[in-house]
């Protein structure tokens, strides 16, 4: 029953809604839905796992473009194969990877942003400071999986949550809703409150539980997958797994729903993992909405872009074939989004473990830095232009943070600032913001513009 | 033809007390309503306890199995199984090669690795080797199927050495060189002057495998700063620095076999002699100083014995051991018990691993759950599906794992053998589970469609894809016997109970679950197409449960 409760409690609308009243929790979320169905937003985190090297994915085409071939080297991409950004942004005109190449016209038309030189921060840092060791810095800078929960807001405590889950426990009860924290894959810190369950959402559902159908809640087989969960027991490992099993069947009877009602976008995602994913969340988000359901996260996480070795080319694993499975899926979704009438309800986010050294490595690679280029899509989204201040592209150059003169930028915009922007905009109180996002106490400012006021 | 499956005379008394079916019943019932039965004849140990122990140091409980180690006792049985050579897996059926490589490597190794999981007599080590595996970890995702299979031969060899001898090993394992990289590690020179150290290796090494990022006490509590934050272990210069001291190795070729282009899976990596392919000059990693001019030999000793000495691999080792094999959540002097056997084996050895697995599984807080009665209720760890599986397919005698795919793979897709997504493998020691923030790893891979798979996977194997219909012949190309397990079923509800019992729960069948099956089975709803269909549709609810789905 702790499934109920936290229905209860987050929601504290679905009154007499059980474990096995799918169907019923579902309809109560219908009722509402006719009553405020404009008022849906979703934020979408597209997590590139592994650290995109973002020196190849924004890259400055004015004269610091001679920066750029000078420091990368063997890296280094053909000015003529990059796909060009109209207009000049943060003192430099820009083109993206050849992969990105159906993100420009999204760029164009003031739906896309790039956040320049982004990574977590303690405090406020520049790379003089952080050479003389002067600056608070975060702890296991250029971990993977330090990084990874630090980006998606670990706080380097017993507490494993992240800032969208944390975020979505603060929201106000009017825009609390279930599965509003949902991830597609077994990654999960983003989305992962203080005291909240995480949905797990499989793109392909997760209709048939042996016999039970969860299609038919109340048949006898859903039932006696229902009761399982309500079991009693003394050891903490199997309470847990009843718990577990209880929130998954919950979770999924929802999902199930919802997915027998979603139509398939008209867009071409592409194929592989990543396309698939976003094809099923494209086609479902207008169900949830019409729903009534309020507020979610989603977190997709996929890739391998840790490109030691063997970063260009065509092999599966290279950052040019990922970045172009990335480019054509998301450029679907957000079409797939403005054809299902939500093209003002979400924003899709990118981000990254960390950003590469600008220096190659021996093998055609490049290895773990800091501050990275992310971008931002949607129709809220502040478009066209580039946000922040674009790195100097030089080893040892004035954002060099590296002793060793590698080239590992320190950020000038912290994650948390980037993380504080979008969950206002799902409606975290202003002045909770600092209980989601501990280290805004040290910003002046803990926001960026890179929403549309 | 869908025909009602029904039992003799069913008599109901409430909940979980039924007549039995006069006659029909499975011979000798087992402790059936919980408890435990008591050691018998010249057992060292109970049943209950020796399956419990089948769970912590096998790929899971047999018949044989549980015999032997109610025989033989824990102690002389760990020993019995030091003294078995390390079972390897044959590699040259998938040396072919292809771009991409064709199915058939991918196949072979993941027959081969089931068929391992099934049938290796050397449990304890094959067991202990997928253990370091999820934290030493090579994917399938990147190396050529070869690679892997050598690597997991590898693994088997080293488990029982010495934490040392493995991390050289794993260091110059060409498999490991392939998956991060060390083998395109080579310094800037005068020759290539766009080289620079690749510090991908040299990072997990101490990350990963050895020390992690942050330091511990002796008893694997973290140290924490005058502000309660973590004591960070290295800086990104000792990164740097050990990244010098790994390079210049490079794949070796077999010169006898120069068409072999195989060769640089199943041969250590070796010190390139070319001179600038290595970085000669002196380094100096966690203080200590690599003398300039050493060779690629002497500097990765070094490495090792840096590592293997550093206050925190004892604690670091222990925890996870004690996690992959009898709990997740440990106290910290049991921790603390089995640091202090890696730091001295009793003869000063360092991290002797017979000592530390033996440790692990004899220690007082791992054997007090021997006696259900003195379980505490922190104890155990959520069965992760890879050890789910192979539990159920071992009970049932299987011989490699049973599919019905028609390629013959055997598939997992929560937690797919040796195809961990990335170095960071399927779960962290620290991962808790939301909500309760109980700190469960293997937690995280119980989403919903292992849950799914668990409820089903026993039954659509039954689908034979060339006949299009439900068969039994998948399980018996795989050498398993569901005999036992169908008669039990079309005897009665308590013939079936008994039979879950003894191959599943150590014996004594939780009252609530035996309670349940019979009320499923007695329901006026309860049909099922056939024996098998029924027997095999009620075993995967039993096993879906959190009885089964917690090693307690």
């Amino acid at each position: 029953m702790i499934t109920r409760r936290r229905l209860l409690g987050s929601g504290g609308l679905l009154s007499a809604a059980g474990l096995a009243a799918g169907a019923g929790l579902l309809g109560s979320w219908a009722t509402r839905g006719e009553a405020a169905a404009s008022d849906y937003r979703a934020l979408v985190v597209l997590f590139l796992q592994g650290g995109n090297d973002g020196h190849n994915t924004l890259i400055p085409t004015d004269g610091a473009f001679s920066d750029y071939t000078l420091a990368r080297g063997n890296l280094a991409l053909a000015k003529s194969s990059l796909a060009a950004l109209p207009g000049s942004a943060a003192g430099h005109t820009f083109a993206l990877h050849p992969g990105l190449a159906p993100l420009a016209p999204l760029y164009q038309q003031g739906r896309l942003a790039w956040v320049a030189n982004v990574g977590p921060l303690v405090e406020p840092a520049t790379a003089a400071q952080v050479l003389a060791s002067a600056v608070d810095v975060p702890p296991f800078l250029l971990s993977h999986s330090d990084q990874v929960a630090i980006q998606q807001g670990w706080t380097v405590k017993d507490d494993t949550s992240g800032w969208a889950g944390r975020a979505l426990e603060l929201l106000p009860s009017t825009l609390r809703n279930p599965i509003s924290a949902v991830t597609m894959s077994t990654q999960r810190t983003l989305v992962l409150g203080r005291h909240s369950r995480v949905s797990f959402m499989p793109r392909d559902g997760a209709r048939y539980w042996g016999a039970a159908d969860l299609a038919q809640p109340q048949s006898a087989n859903s039932q006696s997958i229902n009761r399982m969960a309500q079991w009693q027991f003394a050891n903490d490992y199997q309470a847990e797994y009843a718990r577990t099993f209880g929130a998954a069947v919950a979770d999924s009877t929802l999902f199930t729903q919802a997915l027998m009602q979603a139509a398939a976008p008209a867009a071409d995602f592409g194929s592989g993992d990543l396309a698939d994913n976003l094809r099923a969340l494209a086609s479902v988000l207008p169900v949830f909405k019409a729903q009534g359901i309020k507020r979610q996260v989603f977190l997709v996480s996929w890739g391998g872009f840790d490109t030691h070795a063997s970063q260009l080319g065509s092999a599966t694993n290279s950052q040019d074939t990922q970045l172009a499975a990335v480019g054509k899926a998301t450029a679907a979704f957000d079409q797939a989004m403005q054809a299902g009438g939500l093209g003002d309800n979400v924003v899709t986010l990118m981000m990254s473990d960390f950003g590469r050294t600008l220096r190659p490595g021996s093998g055609g690679g490049s290895e773990h830095a800091w501050g990275n280029h992310w971008f931002a899509l949607g129709g809220p989204v502040a478009g066209g232009t580039v946000h922040g201040s674009f790195p100097t592209l030089t080893l040892g150059g004035p954002d060099d943070g590296d002793q060793n003169k590698n080239g590992r930028m320190v950020p000038t915009i912290a994650t948390d600032q980037v993380g504080a922007t979008l969950m206002q905009w799902l409606g975290l109180p202003a002045n909770l913001v600092t209980e989601v996002f501990p280290n805004l106490v040290n910003f002046n400012q803990k926001t960026i513009p890179l929403l549309r006021a | 033809m869908r025909i009602q499956w029904r039992w003799c005379v069913p008599i109901l008394f409430g909940i979980g007390v039924l007549a039995s079916c006069g006659g029909n019943d499975v011979a000798t019932p087992q402790a059936s309503a919980g408890q435990v039965a008591p050691r018998t004849g010249t057992a060292q140990v109970s049943f209950y306890a020796a399956s419990r122990f089948a769970e912590q140091a096998s790929f899971g409980a047999t018949p044989a199995l549980v015999a032997e180690l109610q025989a033989k006792g824990f102690d002389k049985w760990i020993d019995a199984q030091f003294a078995l050579p390390p079972y390897q897996i044959d590699s040259t059926p998938a040396r072919l090669n292809g771009n991409p490589i064709p199915p058939e490597p991918y196949q072979v190794q993941k027959r081969e690795t089931q068929k391992l999981i099934m049938t290796a007599p050397d449990q304890l080590r094959a067991r202990l080797a997928w253990s370091i595996g999820q934290f030493i970890v090579v994917s399938g995702t990147k190396p050529h199927p070869v690679g892997l299979i050598e690597w997991i031969n590898m693994l088997h060899r080293q488990a029982f050495g010495t934490y040392g001898d493995l991390l050289t090993q794993v260091s110059i394992h060409p498999t490991m060189g392939q998956y991060l990289d060390n083998n395109q590690n080579r310094p800037k020179s005068a020759e290539c002057p766009r080289c620079a150290p690749n510090e991908n290796y040299a990072r997990e090494l101490m990350q990963l495998f050895s020390i992690g990022v942050y330091q511990l006490g002796a008893d694997g509590t973290p140290l924490r700063n005058s502000r309660g934050g973590y004591v960070e272990t290295y800086t990104q210069t000792d990164v740097e620095q050990l990244a010098r001291v790994l390079t210049g190795w490079q794949n070796q070729n077999d010169p006898f076999k120069p068409n072999d282009g195989f060769s640089q899976y199943y041969k250590p990596m070796i010190p390139s002699t070319w001179p600038p392919d290595r970085d000669a000059g002196e380094k100096r990693v966690l203080g200590r100083v690599f003398a300039a001019g050493q060779s690629a030999e002497k500097d990765l000793q070094d490495a090792v014995a840096l590592l293997t000495s550093h206050p925190n691999v004892a604690p670091f080792v222990a925890l996870r051991l004690i996690q992959h094999h009898v709990k997740s959540n440990p106290t910290p002097a049991y921790v603390g018990r089995v640091a202090a056997v890696f730091r001295n084996n009793g003869s000063g050895v360092v991290g002797d691993m017979k000592a530390l697995i033996k440790a692990v599984l004899l220690d007082p807080e791992a054997r007090a759950g021997d006696d259900p009665a003195k379980a505490r209720a922190d104890d155990g760890m959520v069965r992760e599906p890879a050890l789910h599986r192979s539990a159920i397919f071992r009970a049932l005698g299987c011989q490699r794992a049973p599919t019905n795919s028609t390629n013959g793979d055997y598939w997992l897709s929560a937690q797919p053998h040796w195809w961990a997504e990335s170095v960071f493998s399927f779960y962290a020691p620290t991962d808790r589970a939301p909500g309760s923030n109980l700190l469960a790893p293997e937690q995280k891979l119980l989403v919903a469609s292992e849950f799914t798979e668990r409820l089903g996977q026993l039954n659509w194997i039954r689908y034979n894809q060339a006949t299009k219909s439900n068969d039994l012949s998948a399980y018996t190309n795989a050498g398993c016997s569901l005999d036992a397990l169908v008669k039990a079923f079309s005897t009665s509800p308590r013939a079936f109970n008994d039979y879950l019992g003894t191959a599943f729960f150590r014996g004594a069948m939780p009252p609530t679950l035996r309670a349940n099956i019979e009320q499923l089975m007695l329901s006026p709803s309860w049909d099922v197409n056939s024996p098998d269909d029924g027997a095999l549709r009620l075993l995967q609810f039993a096993l879906a449960t959190p009885y089964f789905g917690v090693i307690q």
